[in-house]
């Protein structure tokens, strides 16, 4: 049965996230003035690597187990990897190096509970491994032909791990070509457990209603949702059984897929769709 | 008399040695046992699960969640020490600060001669506390007639319920602390088994393949043979396994209820 193989330090995982940083993404989002939709959208990768380093965190002498390599490619001036600092340059990174080398710690606070009904602000630490950039058009397809470069020796030395999700977060629509035939490639790499995952995140431009975990493009109003749509992979039963248990209604046949939702959403679909099934 | 204990365990299959998260204790002098699991996504749960472990031996608790809460601060000051919290790096830092979770079931064994009730002097009462899902069974020679706190295969793999290196957490989960007494007699044996083992034990009961009798008549290379055979087949879920196995071959069978 696909979708299968366990996470493992023998047979790891992997996630890349493909994030436009055209010039709209500087603008807020569409439902909420406020910080701009790079800047919410760094944020919730950062925090979103803060919870995955965790997560994978085991003791005091072994730290983080590599259960994932992790990669993240910016689209916009240019198509190029996105980590910064130490990791600047690099692609594809072991989970314990990227936490080892975040580009700063910030301190931040946050209220926990006090043990006698009420609460008490704490620090804490939290590093930032990605600035938001926005400037300049949307290069969309030849991310996802740098995503396939990135990936396809990756799945050939990686036959027996659980297929890379790969998530694409954007605000518009690719300004240099058909996103069909450049993912293509990408979509059909595949490990024996299965077809690499790409999930596809619109970001809400304008107030409307937001669209999750579609099943079918009939639902769809425009060809500017269903493009992403039809790109999108259909969820493993895992990640279904995550979206089911967060209350999205989901179906046998419903695709990695989000259309016109605000901050809060991204967070909780890439937290389900970076959920994991056990980890050895 | 004596009951003869003999103890088992074998970490997941593909971890090594190190990485088995479980604990298992017996003391031969006051015959207290206990079997705990810590969970595997918190930090350094084998710690925690041996902080338990060695601490119900020790000293078990009184049977009820106030005691329980109390008593905790032991284990819980054992775990906090062994951490070098200047020196951790700020992923180990949170995580700790979230603290350790596990199962625990302990065990505490009455030679009737300190039971005022048993007019038998070779047989033992038990006293069994259990938080979440690793199980005591009583067998009567090769047959089951006792399990706890699970009953049925289908009960395992939902969240178990966990106690923590958190008391607030604890004080909440400890309102899901269970409790049993029982008697054992003549060709009794009481297993403690995390829950792994519980579940194929369990299942393999409720299927009309018992396998308590291969179960107790194990060397150590037997056990680790039985438990890989299980594994392969897909009839064991792949987790850390413990047995803490208990005889009383000599003590008389006490009427049955």
């Amino acid at each position: 049965m696909p979708y299968t193989a366990e996470i493992s330090r023998q047979n790891p995982g992997c996630f890349l996230f493909l994030i436009d940083q055209s010039g709209s993404m500087g603008d807020a989002f569409g439902g909420e003035p406020g910080r701009s939709k790079a800047e919410r959208l760094a944020d919730a990768i950062n925090r979103l690597l803060y919870e995955l380093t965790i997560r994978c965190t085991k003791d005091q002498s072994e730290g983080v187990r590599n259960y994932y390599e992790i990669g993240v490619i910016g689209y916009g001036g240019n198509v190029v990897p996105a980590w910064a600092g130490a990791l600047s340059g690099k692609v594809l990174i072991p989970l314990r190096e990227v936490a080892d080398k975040p580009g700063r710690l910030e301190e931040r606070r946050r209220k926990v509970e006090d043990g006698a009904g009420g609460h008490l602000e704490e620090a804490f630490k939290l590093p930032v491994w990605f600035e938001p950039v926005a400037n300049n058009g949307t290069p969309m397809c030849q991310a996802f032909r740098m995503a396939h470069s990135l990936l396809e020796p990756w799945i050939q030395a990686h036959q027996a791990s659980s297929p890379p999700i790969v998530i694409n977060i954007t605000d518009g629509e690719a300004t240099d070509g058909d996103v069909r035939g450049a993912s293509e490639p990408l979509r059909r790499l595949s490990t024996y457990d299965g077809e690499i995952l790409l999930f596809n995140i619109h970001l809400s431009s304008r107030p409307g209603a937001p669209i999750l975990y579609s099943d079918s493009d009939a639902v769809l109003p425009d060809e500017f949702s269903k493009l992403p749509f039809q790109v999108s992979s259909v969820l493993p039963p895992h990640i279904r059984e995550a979206a089911k248990s967060e209350g999205y209604a989901v179906g046998s046949e419903s695709r990695g897929f989000a259309f016109n939702v605000e901050i809060v959403e991204v967070i909780r679909f890439l937290d389900i769709g970076t959920r994991p099934k056990a980890l050895r | 008399m004596q009951p003869v204990i003999q103890s088992f365990w074998l970490q997941k299959a593909g971890n090594s040695v190190k990485e088995y998260e479980d604990a298992s204790g017996y003391d031969d002098q006051t015959h207290v046992a206990a079997v705990a699991d810590g969970a595997s996504d918190s930090f350094e749960s084998r710690l925690w699960a041996s902080a338990l472990v060695r601490a119900f031996v020790r000293r078990p608790p009184l049977p009820d969640q106030y005691s329980i809460l109390e008593w905790l601060a032991n284990p819980i000051r054992t775990w906090k020490e062994a951490i070098h919290w200047d020196n951790l790096a700020w992923y180990a830092e949170e995580k700790a600060a979230r603290g350790a979770f596990s199962t625990l079931l302990g065990v505490s064994l009455i030679p009737s001669s300190n039971d005022p009730n048993n007019q038998d002097p070779a047989c033992y009462r038990w006293r069994a506390i259990a938080i979440g899902d690793a199980c005591l069974f009583q067998l009567r020679g090769d047959k089951l007639v006792m399990s706890f706190p699970v009953e049925n295969a289908a009960d395992f793999g939902t969240t178990p319920v966990l106690i923590s290196t958190q008391l607030q957490y604890s004080q909440r989960s400890l309102k899901g602390i269970r409790l049993r007494e029982g008697e054992c007699g003549r060709g009794d044996s009481l297993l403690l088994t995390t829950d792994a083992l519980a579940a194929w034990l369990l299942s393999k009961e409720e299927k009309g393949e018992p396998a308590w009798h291969r179960i107790r008549s194990l060397t150590r290379e037997g056990f680790a043979e039985v438990v890989s055979v299980a594994r392969e087949q897909g009839e064991m879920r792949n987790d850390d396994v413990t047995l803490l196995l208990l005889r009383h071959s000599d003590c008389l069978a006490p009427k049955l209820d």
